[in-house]
């Protein structure tokens, strides 16, 4: 070894190589091949303690390829190597058997005699310890060595400071970059859903985390947890919206219990939770978990003007290092960003909904104000001239031109109601209208339905109740049952009593009898179709009958009646009820 | 006003409100094309009805319900006071609920839709000029019942997968909740035919603030709003050129 001259050299040397590079892992490189060069040693490694105080990373130097390969795994963190992260204090041993705490190497492992220890602080903490083995001249370690490792130590703190300062500021950049991005996103419009999945990819790519996924309540639920009710929002059911990362494809649409998870904690508690999921069972982060990153975790609310919306969460595989301060923060910043998104697509929303609302009120009122008052007009108007025509072919065919411009000004009437009612569950009209378009939506073909009277006033919901049952039961069978190409049905309310009727021009009524009506009820198992008694199968008819029968029972319970007619043409389905049996 | 003693010789004497002048030419022609009745004169709106009517106190005075610058339902109340003979029809091109509550509201006699068949529309004049009301007192009883009923939970399962069921049970609130005592007291006297006046001297207020409170009503039962939205459209130049009278 040269004069102390040459070795002050040699350090100063190491010092310039070590802080003249920034990235993190080529600091670390070069302070082992630095710390190997001033100690003269044939072996030097750097161990970065992890938060369980093991060793979470071992850069080592020295050592053939097929060694390291034949001894199989690096050192852990015990023995001597363990001493010092228990007590961070340089130790030079003449040989490492000597010592007390030695556990010996594996096998495989080249032997090791003089060893130098010295611990690496980084802004405060140890960050790990520079380990030196076997000098090359076959010496002892001297206290000049030490002094220049511990030198070195000092310089590798701070290079190893600067370069994770470094880190922080370009990884604050990359996200000051994709929140300005996502920002542009946000405003413009009709990117929909995929705002979220941008906002996703961000996270997962910025928190360096291997699964991102966006969670909402479920939309049956979702009410109820704007409410804040504790209970009730504990009982909500989560699911997954969107998902990147590993797993991601199947974890759409997973849903899970909100109560236990991470997630539901975090939009209860209206903070960014962390956790670290016990395994893949573990309720708090079943979604994830079963995707495959089991390891840290954290739930950021997704806060919306109207309640919590929702919750980001960003996992990583079991064994990863834990989030830190500055992935917490940045996920919360783009949790926001989210939070915004769904806010800014339920305002369009919003907004479509109105621009719909008001030109459909325009319409209605274009209608009522041109159309009906005019067509009505024009009625009255030949209705008056068919009072004075005395010829019997003209006063017919006036008669069914003011039919036909009635027939019209109802249908128009419909429509005006269509346009201007939101579909409402506290208008017997609007719940009508519903339930005959749900029920003929199979058929392919517009029904057409006919209110008379003071429907909405008539039937309060007990009939209601009755009245749509009635009508789900006799469209049902229409569908079911007859291939026919018109369906109408009628329900006239008077102060009296209420009648529905469903009309079809089903292929059924080819079997009927020449007088064509059957009655249901009396007792009697319905009328059998002559098409059965001939030992076919059953007839669509005679199902249709049997359909029928319960119907019945609502009829009489209400003091009226149910008959299922079939004409030339046709098949009548009537129901009647009186409003006080 | 005298009632005519023979409605053959006497024709019935008809007063026109509707702000569509096509519609009172029809009018005109189907009531004038019959002996028994005659036209004593027409109005666009409200303001000018409320005007006449009192002057040629006709027997019946059919009213459109909803008016650029009003309600039939205004005018007919008004019309009880000041020509206590007249009559008053709702005219009304919407659904029969609709129609019934407009007629209750205002206290007439009945309603016609704006329809050719289905009630006659002259022996409804008729019928109602002989002192008949074609309003069926079980109907307002439902009327009332449904006005007061509240509204939402069971009504519910009668539709299928609303998706707007949230939105229902608030308006279901909305609805029922905010009658106060006081309106319901007043809705009840006006469903037993009281005029205004009547209502104020029964509740010991003045007869302006009774219309007032029957204004409220209607706009609380949701009847104002589509009025509104024609007053909108009137005052905004987007009505039909056969709009008279403009506010």
């Amino acid at each position: 070894m040269g004069s102390a001259e040459d070795r002050l050299r040699g350090l100063l040397a190491a010092n310039r190589s070590v802080v003249s590079e920034l990235a993190l892992p080529a600091v670390l490189r070069r302070i082992v091949e630095a710390a190997r060069t001033v100690a003269g040693a044939r072996y030097a490694a750097l161990g970065v303690i992890g938060i369980d105080g093991r060793l979470e990373q071992f850069i080592h130097s020295g050592m053939d390829a097929e060694v390291v390969e034949l001894i199989g795994h690096l050192p852990t963190g015990r023995g001597v190597l363990g001493a010092l992260i228990e007590e961070p204090e340089p130790i030079r041993l003449h040989a490492i058997s000597d010592d007390p705490r030695s556990v010996g190497f594996p096998a495989g492992h080249p032997p090791m005699q003089g060893f130098l220890g010295v611990p690496v602080r980084s802004r405060g903490e140890v960050f790990g310890n520079l380990y030196l083995a076997e000098r090359v001249d076959g010496s002892d370690f001297s206290p000049d060595d030490e002094d220049l490792v511990v030198a070195l130590a000092a310089s590798a703190g701070v290079a190893i400071e600067n370069a994770r300062l470094y880190e922080e500021s370009r990884r604050r950049q990359e996200w000051l970059r994709a929140s300005a991005e996502i920002s542009r996103d946000l405003l413009r419009p009709g990117l929909g859903e995929q705002v979220l999945v941008r906002i996703a990819d961000a996270v997962l790519r910025l928190a360096d985390a291997d699964v991102v996924t966006l969670d909402f309540p479920d939309r049956e639920t979702d009410a109820v947890l704007a409410d804040a009710d504790e209970p009730l929002a504990y009982a909500v059911r989560l699911v997954v919206g969107v998902a990147r990362g590993v797993g991601a494809d199947g974890l759409v649409g997973t849903a899970y219990r909100s109560g236990p998870s991470l997630a539901g904690t975090a939009m209860r508690e209206r903070r960014v939770v962390l956790a670290e999921a016990s395994g893949p069972a573990d309720a708090t982060l079943a979604s994830v978990a079963e995707a495959g990153a089991g390891g840290p975790a954290m739930a950021c609310p997704l806060v919306g003007e109207a309640g919590v919306r929702g919750a980001v969460v960003v996992a990583r595989r079991a064994g990863s290092r834990p989030f830190t301060p500055t992935d917490v923060e940045m996920a919360e910043q783009l949790a926001t960003h989210a939070a915004l998104a769904l806010e800014l697509a339920d305002g369009r929303a919003d907004e479509e909904r109105i621009a719909v609302l008001e030109d459909r009120h325009r319409i209605a009122r274009d209608l009522h104000d041109h159309v009906i008052q005019r067509i009505f007009a024009t009625a009255l108007s030949l209705e008056a001239v068919t009072a004075r025509a005395t010829d019997a072919t003209l006063r017919g065919a006036l008669d069914r031109a003011v039919e036909d411009l009635d027939e019209t000004i109802r249908r128009i009437r419909a429509s005006i109601f269509e346009l201007q009612e939101p579909p409402s569950s506290l208008d017997a009209r609007a719940v009508l209208l519903e339930v005959v378009a749900a029920a003929t939506a199979g058929l392919g073909l517009e029904p057409t339905l006919s209110l008379e009277g003071p429907v909405a006033t008539v039937i309060d919901p007990v009939l209601l109740h009755d009245v749509t049952a009635v009508l789900r039961e006799g469209l049902t069978n229409v569908v079911k049952h007859a291939r026919c190409s018109a369906v109408s049905v009628r329900v006239a309310a008077t102060s009296e009593d209420v009648t529905v009727e469903v009309t079809d021009d089903g292929p059924a009524t080819r079997a009927a009898g020449p007088d064509g009506t059957r009655r249901q009820g009396s007792g009697t198992p319905g009328v059998r179709d002559p098409a059965d008694a001939t030992g076919r199968t059953t007839h669509p008819l005679e199902r249709r009958h049997r359909g029928v029968a319960n119907l019945t029972t609502r009829a009489r319970d209400r003091g009226g009646d149910c008959t299922l007619t079939t004409h030339e043409r046709e098949t009548v389905l009537r129901w009647t009820a009186l409003l006080t049996p | 006003m005298d009632r005519p003693a023979d409605p053959v010789t006497t024709p019935v004497t008809v007063f026109l409100l509707d702000d569509h002048e096509i519609v009172r030419r029809g009018l005109v022609d189907l009531l004038e094309s019959h002996d028994g009745f005659r036209v004593v004169g027409e109005a666009g709106t409200a303001a000018e009805a409320l005007r006449r009517i009192p002057t040629l106190a006709p027997q019946v005075a059919l009213l459109d319900a909803r008016l650029p610058d009003g309600s039939g339902i205004d005018v007919c109340r008004d019309v009880q006071v000041s020509s206590p003979g007249t009559r008053c029809l709702i005219l009304t091109s919407y659904d029969d609920d609709d129609a019934l509550f407009a007629a209750v509201m205002a206290g007439a006699s009945g309603y016609l839709l704006k329809q050719i068949r289905g009630t006659s529309l002259t022996e409804a004049v008729a019928h109602v000029a002989a002192g008949h009301s074609l309003i069926d007192p079980a109907l307002v009883e439902r009327l009332l019942e449904r006005i007061r009923r509240p509204l939402g939970a069971d009504t519910a399962d009668g539709g299928r997968g609303h998706a707007s069921g949230r939105a229902g049970s608030a308006q279901a609130g909305s609805r029922t909740g905010t009658l106060t005592d006081r309106e319901q007291e007043i809705l009840t006297l006006i469903a037993e035919g009281l005029t205004n006046r009547q209502i104020g001297e029964r509740l010991h207020l003045a007869e302006k603030t009774v219309k007032n409170y029957v204004s409220g009503l209607l706009a609380k039962l949701g009847f104002e709003r589509r009025t509104q939205a024609a007053v909108y459209g009137a005052q905004h130049g987007t009505e039909p050129a056969d709009h008279h009278g403009r506010p």
